[in-house]
């Protein structure tokens, strides 16, 4: 084999993991979200859908809770 | 051997026929090739060839012989020829293919990330659980509770220990709430004309077509359940306010209105007072299921226990109950006394006349009004014409006379306002008025409204003067009466707006459906006694796009959308709490510092009802005296008539049907019957009898209100004449859960009702045709059988003595062992095949009194949250794969028309001796050395012998998965997979369980013990059904432990093993039931 072979390889394997690269952006970017892509109005609704259920639960805990220590051990706290 | 014989043998054992074919050869050789060959073959072995061309020594073959490589073989290929589809591609294509198929094809689902905290909140541990004091607002009884959450999910409802009426205890619906909060089939967007929209578009839109109504004079009216929060009343008189026309109408499906109507013609109070039950000797029930579904059980329960401890020093009780159903409370009673409901009345003023006119015990004896009355009734004319025991009968009246003020008369909640107006008399004559509680009474926020009231709407409805209805997180298409035709007048009201957890019947009419926060998302304040106000707090924001009801109530009393945000309601409760019941903490660092404490215990203690701004608030002091024209005015009201009685009564776990999508209390067996997952009539066996009915089959009942068809179930004990259906079944609207499951008996019920709408005595029934499958996880024929007939006595199962022969001899239960002879006795020393592990640390145990244990399932409800026990359905049900680790056996004994009934919960017994480790051929079910029989889940192969070989029958086989197998997989939704307790494995396929004493609980415990470097404390670890059951029937701990309370119970002359006989030594232990009936009574449980 000569060198000159050896470099044009090189350079295909470059184009590989170029074109491979761009091609798994691609498939991600469809399966993330194929209706915005293609979708008309999605600037129009955009605002309102962003205020509804997206269908993915986050679970967070409300600030303005009081925890208790343990469960069964209650301290009596003076709450008038 | 010659050339031909090894042809011959050759080509008959065919072994070279491939080999000869694979070279060209010339069977018959040519004559100048035969001398050769014939030269050649005398210098070789004959023996020894590989081929014809070998045999025959062919030219070619020997030229090829001397070459290593044949010709052409070391040619290069010709690429050309070659496919263009390389191996290379080829094998990236395959592993490309399998990688889709495999995650397309696989039933994988996102499970979500574990993401760590950027900041850690910091009450929070990872991995340790955070408790938040609250209220539940499951019914109007509104318990304390005591929610467990881990990273923020709550997984574990119990009751708030701080709490003065529930302590530390909750009912079923309590329990099973988590699922509430979690169900997928919640409503998670505001919805218009079947459209989602923002909570901004429905705002603004109905308060424009709200402040529209009002101006124009049209009634805008807000339908709600009963209030009982003194912030929540204060907003709704605020929205009243901002509209005019505003009018709120509140009802519930089951309440006491006759009882708090008969109470306010007696003693001129709006409510009935608080019960002292722990202080009543002797308790009579009419037709009260007090124990199970009447009222607040979760209090009375655990009152009435109190004097059913042997070993607290208080005499037992004594309840009599006379009814025409067969409820808890009656199959508990000591007495039992069967009769049709609606001739109760006539039983009380019998009563009346026998103190009165009789016995003259009272000076309400003197009174001529009240003798006239009597005087033409007779108690032994009345028992004769009932069936009612004479014997009995003069016990009760010995006992009540004997009791005179401390006895209590116990009316149900169905019997009519003459009926409770007669025994508010008899508890006077009794002077059982000792019993009303004078430190605390009941409080009323808003008033139900009455019938006359509902009518009234429905009618300005239908005529137009109504422009609005809000349904405030009620159902009332579905609970009034049909006669009221709601359900019609509502389709002429253009502004319907219903705010709901869920898809009910009420939604469905609906212009607008908002969807609101469940009880573990909201802030609230309730107040139902005068001594305590007890706070709602959110331990979660909402996990959907829903808003709490009072949130979207103060958004459109303020008259403009933008009024909202996520603090409103909350700053709107603190505000009140600041000019109210706090006040006294003037300074704001003061008032934050008790608000906060206020949130953290749950309850605040007041002297009366204080908050100020929510106006009158309804409370009762002390009744001050009977008004005998109460009982005077009238004739009888309740008479015997001669069609069916139709009962209706509420059921314990689905409320007014409200948790109907809730699979765990669908799934929870009725205490009595043990059916699951349908509603039925329960017939008497007498009436059974004469119709031709058989369980399961059909029958048409017609009242007043409607006709209904509902089969039918043989109540043993049941009155003749009289049928009980429960209430909260036949949901047309609901999500896939409740949908269609049982019955709509509220189709019975009528406004024009003559004696309360959940008494009928003028129903027709006939035989319908056809049948319905319902199911038990009991049998239903049992009770007949010779096999099974008592035997829960015959093979000791259960274990019963009198409390009169207890205190005469307190091992009366270990006296009758020594019934075996002297023979017998040596046979019963047959030790165990197995050599006793002596377990010489921790050891652990159970105790369950079954004084105590009045069959109520909440420990049931408690193992299936704690346990992460799946739903499996009616149809498994059916075939009896439920689940529940934790069951209560009702055994019946006596005869089916007067049956006498046993509760016993029955789990997993971990025997010492356990039947079921021999058997498991690969060691999935083994022993602990602190006792507990375990099951190692991955090892678990799925053969059942152990569930074969139990004795007790308590382990259960997962026949499926059954989170998948069951509606539509809806228990495999992502919501349901964060309501799983964490430190409980889910169970799959295939797989063997069964009780592990709550093992992750012992396990904390061990944990605990080795932080603080101590030993391990028995008394320090509580099952969920201990902790669960209202009676504290349940004990755990150390047997080990000599200084532990546990040991003395477990150790106590009442504990027995069931199934000692077996040698199996389980580490349960049962206290027998003592049944406190009359001296003169030898009645033992046992043979």
């Amino acid at each position: 084999m000569t060198s000159v072979t050896k470099e044009s390889k090189k350079i295909e394997r470059k184009k590989f993991f170029m074109y491979s690269g761009a091609a798994a952006l691609g498939i991600y970017a469809l399966l993330k979200n194929p209706f915005k892509l293609l979708g008309s109005d999605s600037n129009k609704t955009g605002d309102k859908k962003s205020e509804l259920y997206s269908g993915k639960i986050k679970i967070t805990q409300n600030p303005n809770a009081v925890t208790r220590n343990t469960g069964r051990n209650t301290t009596k706290l003076n709450n008038g | 051997m010659d050339n031909k014989n090894i042809n011959s043998e050759k080509s008959e054992s065919g072994k070279d026929t491939d080999r000869e074919k694979s070279t060209p050869v010339k069977l018959i050789p040519d004559t100048a090739m035969q001398s050769q060959e014939h030269q050649n073959s005398q210098e070789k072995d004959i023996n020894y060839w590989q081929s014809f061309r070998d045999l025959y020594n062919d030219p070619d073959f020997i030229a090829e012989k001397k070459k290593e490589f044949s010709p052409g073989a070391l040619d290069r290929p010709d690429e050309s020829s070659f496919s263009k589809f390389s191996r290379r591609k080829f094998l990236a294509l395959l592993s490309a293919s399998a990688a889709v198929a495999a995650s397309g094809c696989s039933n994988f689902r996102d499970k979500g990330k574990f993401v760590p905290y950027n900041s850690k909140p910091e009450s929070v541990t990872i991995g340790n659980p955070t408790y938040y004091a609250s209220t539940c607002t499951g019914c109007s009884s509104v318990c304390g509770l005591l929610i467990k959450t881990l990273e923020g999910r709550p997984v574990k409802v119990d009751g708030n220990p701080d709490h003065p009426v529930s302590k530390g205890k909750i009912c079923a619906i309590g329990q099973a709430s988590v699922m509430n909060l979690y169900d997928p089939e919640r409503l998670k967007n505001p919805v218009s004309g079947g459209n989602d929209v923002t909570w901004a578009d429905a705002d603004d839109k109905i308060i424009g077509e709200l402040k529209n109504a009002a101006s124009g004079g049209k009634e805008i009216a807000i339908v709600t359940n009963s209030v009982t929060s003194p912030s929540g009343k204060k907003l709704l008189n605020e929205f009243v306010t901002a509209y005019p026309t505003a009018k709120i109408y509140s009802y519930e499906l089951v309440n006491d209105s006759p009882r708090n109507s008969a109470w306010e013609k007696c003693y001129g109070q709006k409510l009935y007072p608080v019960i002292k039950w722990n202080d009543a000797k002797i308790i009579l029930s009419l037709e009260s299921d007090f124990l199970g579904s009447e009222g607040n059980k979760v209090e009375t329960s655990r009152l009435y226990s109190e004097n059913r401890d042997a070993f607290n020093g208080k005499e037992f009780n004594r309840l009599y109950s006379v009814e025409g159903s067969a409820s808890v409370t009656g199959l508990n009673a000591d007495y039992r006394m069967i009769l049709r409901t609606d001739a109760i009345e006539e039983f009380v003023i019998c009563l009346l006349n026998e103190f009165l006119v009789k016995e003259k015990i009272s000076d309400y004896a003197a009174d001529t009004g009240i003798a006239s009355k009597l005087s033409s009734y007779n108690l032994d004319a009345f028992a004769e014409a009932n069936g009612i025991s004479k014997e009995v009968l003069e016990h009760l009246i010995s006992d009540l006379k004997k009791n005179q003020g401390s006895s209590y008369v116990s009316a149900g909640s169905s019997l009519p306002e003459s009926t409770h107006i007669a025994v508010n008399l008899l508890n006077e004559v009794l002077g059982n008025s000792k019993l009303y509680s004078k430190e605390v009474s009941n409080v009323s926020q808003i008033p139900l409204s009455t019938k006359a009231e509902l009518e009234d709407l429905a009618n300005d409805m239908r005529s137009g003067k109504v422009g609005a209805v809000i349904h405030y997180d009620s159902n009332p298409v579905y609970h009034l009466p049909s006669d009221l035709g709601y359900a019609e007048a509502i389709k002429n009201i253009s502004l319907v707006i219903s705010m709901s957890e869920g898809e009910n019947e009420s939604t469905a009419v609906s212009s607008y459906v908002l969807p609101i926060n469940s009880m573990f998302e909201s802030w609230g304040d309730f107040q139902t006694r005068s001594t305590f106000i007890s706070l709602q707090q959110p331990v979660i924001a909402p996990l959907y796009n829903t808003r709490q009801k009072e949130e979207i109530l103060l958004t459109w009393a303020k008259g403009n959308k933008d009024a909202f945000n996520i603090d409103v309601y909350h700053n709107y409760i603190k505000d009140n709490w600041k000019a109210g019941v706090l006040s006294q903490n003037t300074a704001e660092a003061d008032f934050m510092k008790a608000w906060y404490g206020a949130l953290n215990d749950g309850v605040v203690s007041v002297k009366k009802a204080v908050v100020e701004s929510a106006g009158e608030t309804e409370t009762v002091t002390t009744p001050t005296g009977f008004k005998p024209e109460a009982f005077t005015a009238g004739s009888q009201k309740m008479t015997p008539g001669s069609d069916f009685v139709v009962l209706l009564t509420r059921n314990s776990s689905l409320g007014d049907g409200r948790f109907a999508n809730n699979g765990w209390l669908q799934e929870l067996p009725k205490s009595v019957s043990r059916v699951a997952w349908d509603n039925y009539a329960a017939i008497s066996v007498q009436d059974a009898k004469e119709m031709g009915l058989e369980s399961n089959d059909l029958i048409k009942i017609t009242t007043a209100g409607g006709e209904l068809e509902i089969p039918v179930f043989i109540q043993p004990g049941a009155a003749k004449g009289v049928l009980a259906i429960e209430l909260g079944y036949g949901r047309s609207e609901c999500g896939t859960v409740g949908k269609d499951v049982g019955f709509n008996a509220n189709k019975l019920m009528s406004k024009n009702s003559a004696l309360t709408p959940w008494l009928m005595n003028d129903a027709k029934v006939s035989k319908a045709g056809g049948t319905y499958q319902i199911v038990t996880t009991q049998d239903h024929y049992a009770f007949d059988e010779p096999l099974y007939k008592d035997i829960q006595y015959r093979r000791e199962i259960i274990q019963e003595g009198t409390y009169f022969g207890y205190k005469e001899n307190a091992n009366f239960l270990e006296d009758r062992h020594t019934k075996y002879t002297e023979e017998e006795r040596d046979k019963l020393k047959v030790g165990s095949i197995n050599k006793q592990y002596k377990h010489t640390g921790t050891k652990w145990g159970m105790v369950i009194d079954l004084n105590k244990c009045t069959g109520c399932n909440e420990c049931v409800a408690a193992c299936n949250v704690e346990n992460n026990i799946p739903v499996v359905g009616k149809e498994q049900v059916g075939k009896h794969r439920v689940m529940q680790w934790l069951r209560i056996d009702r055994y019946y004994a006596g005869t089916p028309e007067a049956p006498k009934a046993s509760f016993q919960p029955m789990l997993c017994q971990h025997c010492d001796f356990a039947p079921c480790e021999n058997v498991c051929p690969v060691a999935a079910t083994t022993h602990s050395p602190d006792g507990i029989n375990g099951m190692a889940y991955n090892r678990c192969v799925g053969t059942r012998y152990c569930s074969n070989n139990c004795p007790y029958k308590v382990r259960r086989f997962n026949y499926f998965n059954f989170r998948d197998h069951f509606r539509d997989s809806i228990q495999q939704e992502e919501s349901f997979s964060l309501m799983a307790n964490p430190e409980v494995t889910v169970r799959s396929r295939g797989v063997m369980e069964k009780c592990t004493f709550c093992l992750q609980r012992i396990m904390d415990e061990r944990q605990m013990a080795i932080q603080e470097n101590r030993q391990v404390i028995g008394s320090n670890v509580k099952t969920a059904c201990q902790e669960a059951c209202n009676t504290n029937a349940i004990a755990f701990g150390d047997q080990n432990d000599e200084s532990a309370e546990f040991y003395k119970l477990n150790n106590s002359s009442l504990g027995y093993s069931v199934l000692e006989e077996i040698k199996v030594k389980p580490n349960v232990t049962y206290l027998a039931k003592l049944r406190n009936v009359y001296e003169t009574e030898t009645e033992e449980g046992h043979h």
